[in-house]
């Protein structure tokens, strides 16, 4: 109780921080709602009372104008409020989204990483998915919530004057709508896993069925029969998922409907009775009969709301839980980066990710001198990526330290230290910017410096093929009239990017994995000319540029198994000498004809 | 005319793909909305009845009134989780009907990019035109109340026209029906053309919104597509990029905010006259029946009929016209919708069957074959004759671009010839029954995908298989203890997207997989285009080291930048611009000058 507590004041403080006045239309709102209905049926029931005792017609027409009047005005009241609430449902989204988002962009990296954070992500950003996810329709799940209590509490006022048994007959039938909407949840909880992996399947499936990478292999494979039997299947499924829902559901409409037809029943005969012994006029007949269906439906609806709004505060936890994440990394004063060349010592560094057991960097010690250059090679999966996230601050050692220069990582500003490494990564993700906007990202545009980059980096002439020149856009997707970047031309994006960044250290995590041999050592060419008076580290899978580097360390199993130059490693005839050797054969015995840059596609699961 | 055409058939496809959902629909929609109406019909004969002091009727009403009310609201109470259940499934077909018809589409469209592009557009349209089909359907749900309750309305005015005029006194014949309804039909005509123009602007305001909205929706959408992916972060934080994103975050949903609130600032204005004219009109119907009643004409009771019918029509029509506008308003998207789903599909041009042999005796000849893609004058091959013999294995060298992979394309007829013949067994392939020709091939194409149900049934590609035939070829391939060690063994899912029981795969298990599927068909001819491109160097050689075993006595094409596969080969077929210029063992080739002998060469000065 104490959290839903908790959470409520969560909610409430985020519509407050969104629009503090929302709360005065929500209030109107309910009052407006509840009692619109009760004013219909006093004029239906006005109007017959006064022809039956024959007003005079200029009598009546004034008195119908101005009940219309009245009820036309809270009618428009309504229609106002309705569209009010509807406008800021949109916002509220909107600005939840937003909140969420810039959440997720300050977060510190290791924030990001493992199924559970991304959970956490995920959830929170479900919440503003569309009308239906809790910040679309908390606003008007409470006006509902407001108008049914307040409904209940009219119409159950009148229904009493008609007789006393009704207080007893409403409770007993709230009570049948809240055990069916106890089992209804239950239900609703039991199949929600089996219901989500059908959904899951069939979202599968139709992503399948547009999948660009499998025309050829549908086609000759003659897949679509069995695409489409799994579906049929999946759908039966769906059926047989569902039916236990369905019944509960049949049984449900069948008492409550009973239940509803024996109040109406009541009414009508005590009214009726009434009616005859003259106590009470015939027009109330009216409003009695109304009363009770509204009634009926404003409990069950105030029932079934009270569900969904319990259901929003647990998911005001996920919303909680995830912005209530605190940066993990020195965010505030950090020392002075050093101004001489820089040197990086690893003291016994090890990482684990995450739920795994098996630690991905396992007590590496290792000191890269200033201006070296330092390869890191070993198979998929030995820690290489995870070394070059520690070193660039990415990720923070479970023990061990890292300094730059004698001083601990930690002690810098994280934006600092940042600055001192220009990474080019293997996964190229493009930002819907223009070429321009791509190499500056997200420092200052200095025009003397750009100019001198895109000159070095030689995509100067890139930029000249194209209309819009460095403002074309490169994501062709959001942009049809952007140009789609071949393999080659990213590279020296990256290039440039990286050299705009102009930092003292230069990172190159296997950048090169969709080029082929030889365009590869043309793009490491590229780099080593660059690398002179920076320190520089290259992740290579194909070992084609190894040989360039003062020094080669060899990863297996998080651990460093072998370091030296390249020749060294070579003569020591170990795991890196044969890797070097089952390339080789290839280079040896074979010839690659296309020098030209190709973009290599890759089989895989889809 | 185009356009009630286009429409005609939007419609005929939606209750085609949901009949039953539709069926559903209707059905507790009528039971639904028709309740409100029964209890006006039935509240003004109990109140006629209880002011005229007839007494004896009311039990008999009350029953009759109930009973009706119970079956109705059980009837749309027991529909009611089916048309849900048929809905969600039948928003899933819609959803997925342009994908689907990416399976059966010609296929030269279905590689191009532009038909690519063509479909994520309509994709991403699909909830944001008005006039796409599951937006079609969203408004006939929304009008359906709204139809039910003008026709309803208009059915019960009816009294309202059997009003005994001569017993109307004298002053008062301009209250005869006839006026009344000349006026009434009037002021519905005005509130008609007032909704209409009304609802026209507002869904062209809306349409015009939603394409200003257009590329900051794309936008949020495909970054949001960059931010689910984790890696993305790397980057952003080492370049500093955080601050950027969120301030172009908010640039674009402040101008969002800004649209949408002048779109709503709008729609309140429509209130008052809207509303404004619901009322006057309510008020001139109790006017007027109260009037009658006070004259003596009609019964008291009758007010509750005549005034409840009406305002409940005169309301619902302003939603029924706004929705049908809406429905109207973009006919252009659907118009390219319709070009996408009318590409042509996969021809059957041939009906020949395929003569099945057991000595897989096939033998391919081509004759001056030349190709060029649809709308283009380039020849990617140029004027090609040559045979095939069964049994043999054919290796396929030449530069990126020089048409290999065209080639095998035009020989599986994924593509057909634009001059030239290709036959089979002497007879022209375009013949033979489409379905029937593919049979004749296994294929390993470079980029080979597999789907994520279980691993027998991507051996098999079907949706049963033999049990011991699949792990005879995987173990064939070399998968065999691999296979033994998996929790469900052949039933085991392939990745975790279908089913999150799956297991992934590393890429040299996968192709190895790949191979296995085509090895499965037991296809006559087998066709392995660069197998081994993303492999590393000890899975490629493990591969090349098996494949003759594999192949056995079928014949073979084997496509590869890496010229030491020649050596096992029979023949070599070495492809340069479109042609194949040289054709022999590698033994010969090596030694006669020319491109071949050129290739390997240049490989021997720079490695050995």
């Amino acid at each position: 109780m104490k959290e839903k507590g908790r959470l409520l004041k969560i909610l409430l403080k985020e519509l407050y921080d969104f629009k503090p006045k929302i709360f005065i239309v929500i209030l109107l709102h309910i009052i407006v709602n509840a009692v619109l209905p009760l004013l219909q049926l006093l004029l239906s029931a006005s109007v017959i009372e006064w022809l039956l005792s024959n007003v005079a017609i200029q009598d009546y027409l004034v008195r119908l104008l101005l009940f219309v009047a009245v009820v036309g005005s809270v009618q428009m009241l309504q229609n106002y409020f309705n569209i009010f609430i509807e406008e800021n449902m949109n916002h509220l989204r909107v600005y939840i989204r937003n909140k969420i988002q810039r959440k997720y962009l300050t977060l510190d990296y290791p924030q990001l990483i493992g199924k559970e954070a991304q959970e956490r992500y995920n959830n929170a950003n479900e919440l503003t998915d569309n009308n239906q996810s809790l910040f679309g329709r908390i606003l008007m799940e409470v006006t509902q919530w407001g108008s049914s209590i307040l409904g209940v509490f009219i119409y159950v006022n009148i229904l009493v004057q008609l007789e006393s048994l009704f207080i007893i007959l409403v409770g007993i039938f709230a009570l049948i709508v809240v055990g069916f909407n106890i089992l209804q949840v239950k239900i609703d909880r039991k199949l929600f896993n089996s219901k989500a992996s059908n959904t899951q399947k069939l979202r599968y499936l139709r992503k399948v069925y547009g999948e660009s990478r499998i025309t050829k292999d549908v086609r000759v494979f003659q897949m679509q029969k069995w695409f489409k039997k799994i579906e049929e299947k999946t759908i039966d499924k769906y059926y047989k998922i569902v039916k236990p829902k369905v019944r509960l559901t049949w049984a449900e409409s069948t008492v409550v409907n009973v239940a509803i037809i024996g109040l109406s029943a009541l009414s009508y005969i005590r009214s009726v009775q009434l009616i005859v012994s003259g106590s009470i006029p015939v027009s109330s007949f009216v409003i009695f009969a109304g009363s009770v269906t509204i009634l009926a439906q404003t409990i069950i609806t105030f029932i079934s709301v009270s569900g969904k709004m319990n259901t929003s505060l647990n998911e005001t936890k996920k919303y909680d839980d995830f912005m209530s994440q605190a940066q993990v990394f020195n965010h505030g004063e950090g020392k002075a980066l050093p101004e001489e060349p820089l040197s990086i010592e690893l003291r016994g560094v090890s990482y684990t990710y995450p739920n795994n057991v098996e630690p991905t960097i396992d007590n590496i010690t290792l000191t890269l001198y200033p201006y070296e250059s330092l390869a890191i090679v070993g198979e998929n999966g030995a820690g290489k990526s995870t070394l070059i996230n520690l070193i660039t601050g990415l990720l923070k050692p479970d023990s061990g330290e890292i300094l730059i220069n004698g001083i601990p990582q930690s002690e810098f500003n994280i934006h600092d230290y940042y600055a001192l490494f220009a990474p080019v990564f293997q996964e190229k993700f493009l930002l819907t910017y223009s070429i321009r906007d791509t190499i500056i990202q997200g420092l200052p545009f200095n025009e003397q410096k750009y100019n001198k980059v895109i000159k070095l980096s030689g995509i100067d002439k890139i930029i000249d093929q194209f209309k819009n020149h460095d403002q074309t856009k490169i994501v062709r997707a959001v942009y049809t009239d952007g140009v789609s970047l071949s393999g080659g031309q990213l590279q020296k994006l990256k290039l440039a990017q990286a050299l705009y960044k102009d930092s003292s250290v230069l990172v190159l995590d296997e950048p090169t994995a969709a080029l082929d041999p030889l365009a590869e050592h043309q793009v490491y060419k590229d780099y080593f000319h660059f690398s002179k008076d920076k320190l520089s580290i290259f992740i290579s899978h194909r070992l084609s540029s190894t040989r360039f580097c003062d020094r080669v360390i060899y990863i297996k199993n998080g651990k460093i198994t072998e370091t030296g130059t390249h020749d060294e490693l070579i003569a020591a005839q170990k795991d890196y000498f044969k890797l070097f050797e089952a390339q080789a054969y290839y280079y040896r015995n074979d010839h690659r004809e296309d020098s030209e840059e190709r973009t290599l596609v890759k089989g895989g699961v889809i | 005319m185009d356009k009630v055409k286009i429409f005609k058939r939007a419609f005929g496809d939606l209750i085609r793909i949901g009949k039953r959902y539709y069926i559903l629909f209707f059905s507790q929609s009528l039971a639904n909305y028709s309740l409100p109406f029964i209890g006006f019909i039935y509240m003004t004969r109990i109140v006629d009845a209880l002011s005229r002091s007839n007494m004896g009727v009311v039990p008999s009403l009350v029953f009759q009134y109930l009973s009706i009310l119970l079956v109705l609201q059980l009837i749309a109470g027991w529909l009611e989780p089916l048309v849900d259940n048929e809905e969600s499934l039948f928003l899933r077909k819609l959803f997925a009907e342009p994908n689907k018809k990416m399976l059966s589409m010609h296929y030269h469209y279905a590689e191009s990019s532009e038909v690519r592009e063509q479909l994520e557009i309509i994709n991403r349209s699909m909830m944001s035109s008005q006039s796409s089909l599951p937006m079609l359907n969203v408004r006939i749900k929304e009008m359906m109340p709204g139809v039910i309750s003008v026709i309803w309305g208009i059915t019960l005015l009816t009294p309202l026209f059997k009003v005994n005029v001569s017993s109307l006194p004298d002053g008062f014949m301009w209250m005869h029906p006839v006026v009344i309804l000349a006026v009434f039909v009037t002021l519905i005509g005005i509130s008609i053309v007032i909704q209409t123009k009304i609802s026209k602007k507002s869904s062209e305001r809306l349409t015009e919104m939603l394409s200003e909205l257009k590329l900051s929706n794309a936008i949020f959408f495909y970054e949001d597509q960059i931010l689910e992916d984790v890696k993305s972060g790397k980057e952003i934080r080492l370049y500093n990029l955080t601050d950027k994103m969120i301030a172009n975050k908010k640039r674009d949903s402040n101008h969002t905010e800004k649209l949408l609130s002048s779109n709503y600032k709008k729609f309140r204005r429509m209130i008052i006259p809207t509303s404004g004219l619901f009322h006057i009109m309510t008020y001139l119907t109790y006017a007027y029946v109260g009037i009658l009643v006070l004259l003596g004409t009609l019964p008291v009771a009758l007010i509750i009929q005549l005034s409840s019918a009406l305002s409940r029509m005169i309301s619902a029509l302003p939603d029924v016209i706004q929705h049908g506008m809406m429905m109207i308003s973009s006919p252009e998207e659907l118009k390219s919708y319709y070009a996408f789903m009318d590409l042509p599909d996969e021809e059957v041009v041939g009906s020949l069957p395929v003569e099945k042999r057991l000595d897989n005796d096939y033998t391919f000849d081509i004759e001056n074959l030349s190709f060029a893609y649809p709308g283009s004058e380039e020849f990617v091959l140029k004027n090609i004759t040559e045979a095939f013999e069964v049994g043999k294995k054919y290796a396929i060298v030449g530069e990126n671009g020089s048409g290999k992979t065209t080639f095998i394309k035009l020989l599986t007829r994924l593509y057909e010839p634009t001059e030239g013949k290709i036959k089979m067994n002497k007879i022209d392939t375009k013949k033979y029954d489409l379905k029937e020709y593919f049979n004749l091939f296994g294929v390993v194409f470079q980029d080979y995908h597999l789907v994520g149900f279980s691993l027998g049934q991507n051996i098999s590609v079907a949706p049963t298989y033999d049990k011991e035939r699949v792990m005879a070829t995987l173990v064939k391939v070399g998968l065999g203890t691999f296979v033994r060690t998996l929790p469900d063994q052949l039933d085991t899912y392939l990745g975790t997207e279908f089913n999150d029981s799956g297991v992934n795969v590393s890429a040299g298990q996968e192709q190895k997989i790949a191979i296995a599927r085509s090895l499965y068909k037991d296809a006559p001819v087998m066709i392995l285009d660069e197998p081994t491109a993303a492999l590393d160097p000890l899975t490629e050689f493990e591969i090349y080291q098996n494949f003759d075993k594999l192949v056995q006595d079928k014949t073979a094409f084997y496509i590869s930048h890496r010229l030491s596969s020649s050596k096992f080969c029979d023949e070599v077929l070495v492809f340069d611009k479109g042609e194949i210029i040289q054709r022999g063992s590698h033994e010969d080739l090596v030694k006669t000058e020319g491109k071949y002998q050129d290739l390997w060469n240049a490989q021997a000065q720079y490695y050995q």
